[in-house]
C-alpha cells in the first residue's frame, strides 16, 4: 500500500521518500517532511535509497507521526495554525497511543513532537494512582513493604490529598 | 506490538544486556522528559513506582533537567514579628497565589536563619526542644523538616555556635552540608575558629573540618553559599572569608570590595547569590536619591566588578514615592529603628533583563525593581497598620524537592 502524505498528491518536481512501517506499509513523504525529522535526514544524507524501513515503529504510529511532519513541512501554514494543530493532534488521544508516539518521536528525533507528547502524558499521569503508573509502563513493584512504608512517611504531604484515578 | 512496551518497561526491570544498554539510557532520557513536565507533588508520587523511578526523579540530572535556569528563586519568607503569621510568603509575581506553602508548626517558634537553593536552616526556640537539638534543615516545598545532630560539647574545647550555614547544590548532588563555625576556648586575642561539618549523605555526627584559625569575621552576619564554598563578609567588606566543606583546606579571604571607606555615605547593604552569581549590593546615601552599586565576585575570586550601577534615579518613580513629605514619617522608621528602604534579595534571570532587586520600604510595602527597564512593580502592599513594620528579614524561597 502506497499512501500519498496529506497534502494530496505529489507534484513530480518535489522530491519523496518512502518510509515502510514494521508492518510493511509504505508511506510516500515529501523529503522536505521527512527531513524534519533529524533520524529520518540523517539516514538520507547518508544514503541515495528512497525506502527507508523503520523495524520498531507500527503502521498506525507512523501514519500519525508522518501526519505531523507534513503539516509542519508545509510552507502555507502560519506558526499559529501549526500550534493549534499540535494541541489537536494529541488531545483526545489515549495513554497508549501517546506512550508508541513518544518512542516513535524519540527513534525518529522529532523533539518537538516528543516534547508535545510527553505533556500531554505528564497531563494524564498527573491525577494516577502509583499503581496505574505502573500498568501503563508494565513495571513490577520492587519495593518490599517496609521500603514502599518508609517512602510514603517521608513524602507524606504528597499523599495527603483528594482522589487520584485508577483509570 | 508488545515490545515496544516492553521498552519502557526493560527499564524498570533492571535487566539490562549489553545491546540495550544503549536503548535503556535512550528511554530513561524519554522518561525524564515526561516526567519533567509532572508537577512536584505527584512527581514525588511516582518516587514509589519503582526503585529505578526513584533513582531517576532523585539524580541531579533530573533536577538539573528540570530547572535548567539555576535556583531561580519564587519568592520570599518575610519574617515577621509578630508571633502569628511567624513568615509571611511574598511571591515575585502577583498573579502566583500567596498563599501556596505548607509552613511547620511543629516545633514550634522555628526561625529561619538562612535559605539555600531551596533549604532553609531553621532554629527552634522552643524550650520544649531539648537543647541537644535545635538546629532543623526544611524543605518548604515538600514540608520535611529534618532535625540535625546534636554538636559536640565535650571537654570545654569548643565554645558557643557562632555561625551555621547550608552548603547545598541540587544540581550537583541530592545531599547537603551544614557548616558551623565555633569559637575556641580560652576566649582571648586572637580569637580562634573550628569549623564543624554535618554531612546528609553519611549522617551521623559532626566532624571537625580543618585546622582551628583565627580571623575577625563577624560569623553571625550570616553565610553565603556560592561556587562550592560559603562566603562570609562583614564591616562593610573589611573582613571576608570563604570556606569550601569540600576539602578540609584553610579558609581564604575575597578580594577587597571596591567601595568608599566613608561609613557615612552608605545606608545598607546586601550580600547574597542568586542563579549561580555572588552580589554585594550597597545603597548610597543620601536619600531620597535612589542610589546604589551592585558587585559581582568573579568565579576565579580575582575581584569584584560593578555589575549594576543606579545612580541618581529618583524614589519617586517607585510607586510609594519617597518625596520630601514622606520624610515627615522618617522619623517614626528611626523609632521603630528601620530604615527607609532596604534591600531583601537580589534576583538574576537569565537576561539582564530579567534581573530584579527586591526592596522593602518599611511601613509601604515591597516593590521589584528592574536594572534594565529602570521600572519599579508593586509586589506586596501592606494592607493593615499591625503589619506595616511587621516585615523584617527575608528568605528565598526555591522550589526543590530534596
Amino acid at each position: 500500500m502506497v499512501t500519498t502524505d496529506e497534502k494530496g498528491p505529489l507534484t513530480a518536481k518535489k522530491k519523496s521518500v518512502i518510509i515502510r512501517s514494521c508492518d510493511g506499509d509504505e508511506f510516500l513523504v515529501s523529503e522536505s517532511a521527512a527531513v524534519l525529522s533529524t533520524s529520518l535526514k540523517k539516514i538520507l544524507e547518508e544514503k541515495e535509497d528512497r525506502l527507508i524501513h523503520l523495524s520498531d515503529i507500527d503502521n498506525k504510529t507512523l501514519a500519525m507521526v508522518i501526519a505531523y511532519l507534513s503539516t509542519h513541512a508545509d510552507d502555507g501554514l502560519s506558526d499559529d495554525l501549526k500550534r493549534s494543530f499540535d494541541q489537536e493532534f494529541v488531545s483526545g488521544k489515549e495513554f497508549d497511543v501517546l506512550k508508541y508516539l513518544v518512542l516513535a518521536t524519540d527513534t525518529l528525533q522529532v523533539t518537538c513532537l516528543c516534547y508535545t507528547v510527553a505533556k500531554k502524558m505528564a497531563d494524564i499521569m498527573k491525577n494516577k494512582l502509583v499503581e496505574w503508573v505502573r500498568r501503563e509502563f508494565d513495571i513490577q513493584n520492587d519495593y518490599t513493604p517496609e521500603a514502599e512504608a518508609e517512602i510514603r512517611r517521608l513524602d507524606a504531604w504528597a499523599w495527603d490529598d483528594r482522589q487520584l484515578e485508577d483509570d | 506490538m508488545n515490545h515496544k512496551t516492553k521498552k519502557f518497561s526493560k527499564v524498570a526491570d533492571g535487566k539490562t544486556t549489553e545491546t540495550s544498554l544503549q536503548i535503556v539510557a535512550s528511554i530513561d532520557d524519554l522518561l525524564m522528559q515526561i516526567l519533567k513536565r509532572v508537577p512536584i507533588k505527584p512527581l514525588i508520587r511516582f518516587k514509589l513506582v519503582s526503585k529505578h523511578w526513584n533513582y531517576l526523579i532523585s539524580s541531579p540530572k533530573f533536577y538539573r533537567l528540570r530547572n535548567p535556569n539555576p535556583n531561580p528563586a519564587a519568592g520570599l519568607f518575610f519574617e515577621c514579628s509578630t508571633v502569628n503569621p511567624r513568615y509571611k510568603y511574598v511571591p515575585f509575581s502577583l498573579n502566583k497565589s500567596t498563599n501556596i506553602l505548607p509552613f511547620i508548626e511543629e516545633p514550634s517558634n522555628i526561625r529561619i536563619l538562612e535559605s539555600c537553593n531551596g533549604l532553609l536552616l531553621c532554629y527552634s526556640f522552643d524550650v520544649a526542644v531539648d537543647n541537644d537539638g535545635r538546629y532543623f534543615v526544611y524543605n518548604p516545598t515538600v514540608n520535611k523538616l529534618l532535625k540535625l545532630p546534636k554538636l559536640y560539647e565535650g571537654d570545654g574545647i569548643l565554645e558557643r555556635v557562632l555561625g551555621m550555614s547550608l552548603a547545598f547544590d541540587p544540581s550537583k548532588s541530592p545531599h547537603y552540608k551544614v557548616v558551623c563555625v565555633r569559637g575556641l576556648i580560652p576566649c582571648f586575642r586572637p580569637f580562634k575558629r573550628q569549623f564543624e561539618v554535618y554531612s546528609s549523605e553519611t549522617g551521623g555526627s559532626w566532624r571537625k573540618c580543618g585546622e582551628p584559625f583565627v580571623s575577625k569575621v563577624n560569623f553571625q552576619d550570616g553565610g553565603v553559599y556560592w561556587n562550592g564554598a560559603i562566603h562570609w563578609i562583614s564591616h562593610r567588606g573589611k573582613y571576608s572569608l570563604y570556606f569550601n566543606p569540600e576539602d578540609d583546606e584553610m579558609p581564604q579571604v575575597m578580594p577587597k570590595l571596591p567601595i568608599s571607606n566613608d561609613s557615612s555615605s552608605t545606608s545598607g547593604y546586601y550580600f547574597g547569590e542568586s542563579c549561580g552569581h555572588l552580589h554585594y549590593v550597597e545603597i548610597l546615601m543620601p536619600l531620597p536619591l535612589f542610589r546604589f552599586n551592585v558587585y559581582e565576585m568573579r568565579r576565579d575570586y580575582s575581584e569584584w566588578f560593578v555589575k549594576y550601577q543606579i545612580d541618581d534615579s529618583p524614589v519617586v518613580e517607585t510607586p510609594f514615592g519617597t518625596s520630601q513629605d514622606d520624610f515627615d514619617v522618617i522619623e517614626s522608621y528611626w523609632y521603630y529603628d528601620l530604615s527607609v528602604v532596604s534591600i531583601t534579595t537580589l534576583v538574576r534571570g537569565e537576561k539582564d533583563e530579567n534581573s530584579f532587586l527586591v526592596l522593602l520600604f518599611p511601613g509601604k510595602g515591597i516593590i521589584r525593581y528592574n536594572f534594565v527597564h529602570m521600572t519599579c512593580e508593586t509586589i506586596y502592599e501592606f494592607e493593615n497598620d499591625e503589619d506595616r513594620f511587621a516585615l523584617k528579614n527575608a528568605f528565598q524561597y526555591i522550589e526543590s524537592f530534596f
